[in-house]
C-alpha cells in the first residue's frame, strides 16, 4: 500500500460508511395484526340480566321486566395511542335470546389503544329498507316505509308495574337516521399477539337515567314514532355501554 | 421338444389371460339442481347442505304428499297431507276447529310449527314426525311398490325407502309450496297498483295505527314467533298455547304467529277457530284485547290498551289489504297440485 493509495482507500471507506448510514434504511417490518373478540354482555347495575322476570328498577322508580331486546351495533372505531383510527365495518345484530348473536370478531394491529367508538343503530347509508342481508331477523326489525324506512335501531320490550302496582307493557322502539347513537368509549386496551377479548357491556338501566330520567308513566311506554321520546331514548344510549378487557 | 415347449408356453400364456368379469358399474345419480325463486323482500330461505332441492326429489315429495298410501292400515287410514291442506284454500282446510289447520304455504322460512309450536327444527324434522307418527306409514307398502322403489332408487341409488328418505322428499316439495304473487306482490314488483282502500289498509297495517307489521312483518306475514295477542285474561286449556311445549309461565297464551297470506281463502281464525270471519278478527283487535300477565308489549300501546280504535272505514281498508294477499296463481299452480 503506498502512501498515494491511503488517501484513496479512506474517502472510499468514508463514502461506503456513508452508503451504509444513509443507504441502508432500517427496513420497517408491517405491524402484527391479532384476533380480537368483542364480547357483548347485558347487565342491569351490575346483575346480568335475567328475562321475563320483573327484578329490576329503574331511576324513575319503575319496577320491570324484559321480554324483548333486539338491537344492532355498527361501525367500529379503535383508536391507538399514535392517534390512527382503526375501523371496523361491520353490522351486529345483536340478541340475548340468541348466544350466538353475542360476539363479533375482527383482526386489529397490535398495540396500545385509547378507546373505541361504535353506533347503536345503523348509519344512514345502511338504514334504507331491505338494505341489510335478508336474514329473518333484520326482516323483522323493518322500520315501516311510511315511518321513513330503513330499520328499527332497537326494540325494548317489557312489563313493568304502575304506581297501583298493576302490570303494564312498555316498547322501547328506536329508529330513524336523528336518532342513531353514537357511544364513544375512552377506555384505553391493549392488543396483543394471540386472542384477544373485549368485553361490552350494555347496563339496561342506563337508558332510563342519563341525561333523562325515564319514566313510564309519565314520559310513555310506547316510544316508536315519537319524536320527543325516541330522543331522550337516544340521548341515554349514548352512556349504556362500558368497556373492558378481558385477560 | 421344441413343440412341448411351445404347447406349455402357449398354455401358460393362455392361463395368465384369464377372462376378467366386467366390473359392474352403478348408474351415476344425476339429479337436476331445482332453484326456488323469491321476491328479494323476504328472508333468505335455509335449505340443509344435505338436502338441496332437485326437480326429481321435488316430485317424488309431491307425490308422496298426495298419496293416502302415507296412511294406509294407520290411525289415520285413507288420508294423504293433501286429505287436509287442500291447495284451493291455500293449502288448509276451511271451517276446521280446535285448532285450524295451519297453511302449508311458505314453510321453507320457519322453524317452529304447529300452534303451540311443539315441533321444532328443519322442515325435514317435522316431515319425519309426519310419516312416522302422525301417518305411522307402512314403509313394506312403498319398499315393495315398483314405482316408489324406482323412484327412490334414482335419487338415492339404491331401493331402500326409509322415513328419513320420505321426510327429506317431502321436505323438498313443501319448499316449493310458496306464495308470493298476490295483488301485494305485484305491486310491490311494480306491475300494478293497490286501489285506494288497499293503499290505506296497506298503511294502516304498516304503521303504528294498526301496527300489525310487528308480528306480521311484510314479505312472510309472519315472524315465526310466539306472542300474546289478548284472547284471555286467564289463559288454561286451549289457549295455554307455547305453554305446553315448555312449561314456562312466561309463555302461557303465546301462539305461533300464522302467515295472513291467503288468510281470505280460510277461516275461523285464530288458534280455536273462535273468529268467523276476518272482520271479527279485526274487530278483537280493535275493542276486545284482555291484559294478562304475559301479554305483549306492543299490545299495551298508550290510548290502545283494549285495541286499536279504528273506525269502520279503517276496518274495511284493512281487510281490502288482507284480500290483497290473496294468490291465485298459488292456489291453482298444477306444479303444486295432484300429480
Amino acid at each position: 500500500m503506498t502512501s498515494q493509495n491511503i488517501p484513496r482507500l479512506a474517502i472510499i471507506g468514508l463514502c461506503c460508511a456513508l452508503v451504509a448510514t444513509v443507504g441502508c434504511k432500517k427496513a420497517t417490518s408491517p405491524p402484527t395484526e391479532a384476533l380480537v373478540t368483542f364480547d357483548i354482555v347485558h347487565e342491569v347495575d351490575g346483575v346480568p340480566l335475567q328475562l321475563d322476570t320483573i327484578l329490576y328498577q329503574n331511576a324513575a322508580g319503575n319496577h320491570y321486566d324484559v321480554t324483548r331486546l333486539e338491537y344492532y351495533l355498527s361501525y367500529f372505531n379503535c383508536m391507538d395511542n399514535n392517534g390512527l383510527d382503526h375501523k371496523v365495518d361491520s353490522i351486529c345484530y345483536i340478541n340475548p335470546r340468541k348466544p350466538n348473536t353475542l360476539s363479533f370478531h375482527a383482526n386489529l394491529p397490535t398495540g396500545s389503544y385509547s378507546g373505541m367508538q361504535f353506533h347503536i343503530g345503523l348509519p344512514a347509508m345502511k338504514n334504507t329498507s331491505y338494505c341489510l342481508s335478508n336474514t329473518p331477523e333484520n326482516i323483522n326489525m323493518a322500520w315501516p316505509e311510511m315511518m321513513g324506512g330503513g330499520y328499527h335501531f332497537m326494540k325494548f320490550e317489557g312489563h313493568y308495574l304502575d304506581p297501583l302496582q298493576e302490570q303494564k307493557g312498555f316498547a322501547m322502539h328506536l329508529g330513524m337516521n336523528p336518532y342513531l347513537i353514537t357511544v364513544i368509549l375512552n377506555k384505553p386496551f391493549q392488543i396483543q399477539e394471540g386472542k384477544n377479548h373485549i368485553q361490552l357491556t350494555m347496563n339496561l338501566n342506563e337508558w332510563f337515567a342519563h341525561p333523562h330520567t325515564y319514566n313510564f308513566d309519565m314520559h310513555g311506554n310506547y316510544t316508536m314514532g315519537v319524536d320527543s321520546l325516541m330522543r331522550k331514548l337516544s340521548e341515554n344510549g349514548s352512556s349504556v355501554f362500558t368497556l373492558k378487557q378481558q385477560p | 421338444m421344441k413343440n412341448v415347449s411351445i404347447i406349455f408356453i402357449g398354455l401358460l400364456v393362455f392361463a395368465a389371460c384369464k377372462k376378467t368379469p366386467p366390473t359392474v358399474v352403478d348408474e351415476p345419480i344425476v339429479l337436476t339442481p331445482y332453484e326456488i325463486e323469491y321476491p328479494n323482500y323476504v328472508p333468505t330461505m335455509e335449505v340443509p347442505q344435505d338436502n338441496p332441492p332437485t326437480v326429481e326429489g321435488i316430485a317424488l315429495g309431491r307425490k308422496l304428499y298426495y298419496d293416502p298410501l302415507l296412511s294406509q292400515g294407520g290411525p289415520n287410514n285413507g288420508r294423504a297431507c293433501a286429505s287436509c291442506h287442500l291447495q284451493q284454500y291455500g293449502f288448509t282446510t276451511p271451517g276446521t276447529k280446535f285448532p285450524p289447520v295451519l297453511p302449508h304455504v311458505n314453510l321453507g322460512w320457519h322453524t317452529y310449527y304447529l300452534w303451540d309450536g311443539r315441533k321444532q327444527g328443519a322442515l325435514e324434522d317435522v316431515m319425519l314426525f309426519e310419516v312416522s307418527e302422525f301417518f305411522q306409514a307402512d314403509l313394506s307398502l312403498f319398499n315393495t311398490d315398483e314405482t316408489y322403489r324406482k323412484l327412490f332408487k334414482k335419487i338415492f341409488g339404491d331401493e331402500h325407502i326409509t322415513y328419513e328418505r320420505m321426510a327429506k322428499m317431502m321436505a323438498q316439495f313443501l319448499r316449493t309450496v310458496n306464495s308470493f304473487d298476490a295483488r301485494f306482490d305485484k305491486a310491490m314488483q311494480g306491475d300494478i297498483f293497490l286501489t285506494d282502500s288497499e293503499l290505506r289498509g296497506y298503511e294502516i297495517f304498516n304503521s303504528e295505527k294498526g301496527d300489525c307489521f310487528h308480528c306480521h312483518a311484510i314479505g312472510l306475514f309472519a315472524d315465526d314467533q310466539f306472542h300474546n295477542t289478548g284472547m284471555e285474561a286467564n289463559p288454561s286449556g286451549k289457549d295455554v298455547g307455547l305453554y305446553n311445549v315448555t312449561g314456562d309461565m312466561h309463555d302461557l297464551g303465546k301462539f305461533k304467529t300464522p302467515t295472513l297470506r291467503n288468510a281470505a281463502l280460510r277461516g275461523p281464525y285464530m288458534h280455536d277457530g273462535r273468529f268467523a270471519t276476518l272482520d271479527e278478527v279485526i274487530e278483537f283487535y280493535n275493542s276486545q284485547v284482555q291484559f294478562s300477565s304475559t301479554l305483549d308489549p306492543i299490545m299495551t300501546k298508550p290510548g290502545k290498551e283494549n285495541g286499536l280504535n279504528l273506525t269502520a272505514q279503517d276496518k274495511a281498508d284493512l281487510i281490502s289489504f288482507l284480500e290483497a294477499l290473496t294468490d291465485s296463481t298459488f292456489i291453482s299452480n298444477p306444479a303444486l297440485s295432484h300429480p
